[in-house]
């Protein structure tokens, strides 16, 4: 009988190439479907991406459109090429980067949710923790290259629309602002971070959960509800910019800044409410200074803090992530059975 | 029994206890299983069979007490590569292969025999790229039970790995079983509450009923351990006032009052005691908690200490 023994040298047989070996090969060969559907649509879009970018830029070269940048005034034939820019080239990315909000959850609830969930539920983790490994080890394993995955399949899609988007919202500046929901949610690392985040919350709903419905519904409502929430935090997460000017009615802030609140001053600088009543009058301005409103303030961001912000929101994914896959280890170690 | 400390017991438990949040699901439970044995686990549903074999496999830690595997905690590496564990659903993934199921053995696992493994495949011609979720409910035990042997384990944890099988196969897995861990003397430690199909296969009893253990020993010498007499329903008292012996029960069927008892003297003559068979002897602690348990010296934890020191 000892001619059939094998014994396993994981470490002499790693070097036959990029053959997946133990744990890494087992989920890779229960994820494998949902990876090449990912890898799929994320080659998909890169290739489309590349297409779209390459048209906005031929369009933008032999259109002369360049010399339109940060017009602002919506009339004369500046205002009319880019209005029919917009027509051909920014409105059928809109749809597109709208969906872009709903990536997140799709690795959360697809990926994620079912990710232990599947396997409490059918008692598959029993086989496999009796082999010879340890249940943080399978834990890791099960974590780690969904994660990477994600990275990767979310981080391609990520690069593809924001090298599509990048054009026409150079070129548009205000008239298509980077810190609404579309594009800032469907650009940039924060694509990767909020994908991350939805997966871990996917993972650490089934593993506290353990049915697979349930996880993926509270994955659902948990992805969503943190979405929302750090979509009104994402503002404060840098230090805004302030600027007050004196004589003008107009607002100190930039064309294509994100502006957190603003107000009139008075002619010793001090904020002052607004007056709605001088609204009605025959001369706004003179109305105002009238009433001691010699001036505006503004709180905002310039459009050149939309990567720092973006990183800024990345790095509290992260770590929120983190603090989620600790409550896991910690969960696995003291509660689960 | 004077010098084994060079073959540690294929398990030994000691004041081993596992709470849930519902209660105590395993109290207090002391025993061992030399290497070598053919061990059934027997004991109603919900007596914690179940959790005993989750802590052995290592999938459950004690609340109290040790588990050991051959010399090492049952949670460590070195038990884990020796150990195979079954589990009641014997759950295994549907969309994978026959092979690919085995790959899991394979990869997970530093010592495996695959030759091992594809023989129990084989021998039930189960094709091996069919997918494991297409097969019959026997053909999936046997896959399952590949798995387990093909780590060609020191010791087979089972958990009633046949209920859900009808006869015929149940036979042919029980032989596979059979000749696979006395082919490389495995300790099998099998589950059932079938007294039936343990009757033959097994040389070790451990037997528990809520959570605590009421029989272990060497089936033979738990056997010989008790009587079973009988008397006329007329004269039962006869029965139930034998000075110096433990009874286990007493019960009347026929006109006729049975009592199982574990002989402490000599007996008086007119009770005709006789062996209990296997069944006789399940039953009857099955169906009484009263029972003072009985632990063998075969059985007994900490028993190869005492008598080494």
């Amino acid at each position: 009988m000892s001619g059939s023994l094998t014994v396993n040298r994981p470490s002499a047989r790693t070097s036959s190439g990029l053959r997946l070996r133990g744990l890494t090969w087992l989920v890779w060969r229960q994820n494998r479907l949902a990876f090449w559907i990912g890898i799929g649509v994320a080659v998909a879009v890169a290739a489309y991406a590349i297409v779209r970018h390459q048209e906005m830029t031929t369009a933008i070269a032999q259109g002369h459109i360049d010399a339109c940048r940060g017009t602002t005034v919506p009339a004369g034939e500046c205002s009319h090429k880019l209005n029919s820019f917009t027509q051909t080239y920014q409105f059928p990315m809109r749809r597109p980067l709208q969906a872009m909000l709903a990536l997140p959850l799709v690795f959360g609830v697809f990926l994620g949710g079912p990710q232990l969930a599947q396997e409490f539920e059918s008692g598959t983790y029993r086989t496999v923790c009796t082999q010879s490994v340890t249940r943080l080890r399978w834990f890791a394993a099960k974590l780690l290259v969904p994660v990477v995955l994600t990275v990767l399949i979310s981080g391609t899609i990520a690069a593809a629309m924001t090298w599509w988007w990048q054009p026409a919202g150079s070129l548009l500046g205000g008239w298509f602002p980077w810190w609404q929901w579309y594009p800032y949610d469907g650009v940039g690392p924060v694509v990767v971070g909020l994908s991350v985040l939805s997966l871990l919350i996917g993972v650490t709903a089934g593993l506290i959960l353990r049915r697979t419905v349930l996880a993926m519904g509270a994955t659902v409502v948990l992805s969503a509800g943190a979405m929302y929430l750090l979509h009104s935090l994402r503002g404060h997460l840098l230090p805004t910019t302030l600027a007050t000017v004196q004589h003008t009615t107009d607002s100190p802030a930039p064309a294509n800044a994100w502006v957190l609140a603003e107000g009139a001053v008075d002619a010793a600088g001090r904020r002052v409410p607004d007056l709605p009543d001088c609204y009605a009058a025959d001369d706004y301005a003179k109305c105002l200074v009238q009433h001691g409103r010699t001036g505006r303030w503004a709180e905002f961001h310039p459009s050149s803090h939309l990567w720092p912000l973006q990183w800024a929101e990345t790095g509290l994914c992260l770590l929120l992530a983190a603090a989620l896959t600790g409550l896991c280890v910690w969960w696995i170690r003291h509660r689960a059975a | 029994m004077t010098n084994r400390t060079d073959s540690p017991d294929a398990l030994e438990a000691v004041g081993l206890g596992r709470r849930y949040r519902r209660g105590w699901a395993l109290r207090d439970c002391s025993f061992r299983l030399p290497a070598g044995r053919i061990c059934a686990l027997v004991g109603p549903n919900g007596a914690g069979k179940t959790t005993l074999l989750s802590l052995a496999a290592g999938l459950l830690e004690p609340s109290t007490g040790t588990i050991r595997l051959g010399g090492q905690a049952a949670r460590s590496a070195e038990a884990r590569q020796h150990t195979a564990f079954l589990s009641q659903e014997k759950a295994l993934y549907t969309r994978f292969r026959v092979s690919d199921t085995l790959r899991i053995g394979r990869e997970l696992n530093p010592i495996w025999h695959q030759e091992t493994a594809e023989r129990v495949i084989a021998a039930g011609n189960v094709p091996m790229d069919a997918r494991v979720g297409t097969l019959s409910g026997g053909q999936r035990t046997r896959v399952a039970f590949a798995l387990a042997l093909g780590k060609r384990p020191r010791l087979l944890l089972l958990d009633e790995p046949m209920a859900d099988l009808d006869p015929l196969v149940r036979r042919q897995m029980t032989d596979t079983l059979m000749t696979e861990a006395a082919r490389h003397g495995s300790t099998v430690v099998m589950s059932s509450h079938l007294v039936s199909e343990l009757e033959g296969a097994c040389d070790f009893l451990v037997l528990i009923n809520n959570g605590t253990v009421r029989l272990a020993g060497d089936v033979a010498e738990l056997i010989g351990a008790h009587r079973t007499v009988s008397a006329p329903d007329a004269h039962a008292d006869r029965l139930a006032k034998l000075p110096g012996q433990t009874t286990v029960e007493t019960r009347s069927a026929g006109g006729r009052t049975t009592a199982l008892i574990r002989p402490r003297g000599p007996l008086t003559a007119d009770v005709e005691p006789v062996l209990p068979s296997l069944e006789e002897l399940l039953l009857a602690h099955l169906r009484t908690d009263d029972a003072p348990p009985l632990i063998t010296p075969t059985a007994r934890a900490g028993a190869r200490r005492e008598v080494t020191v």
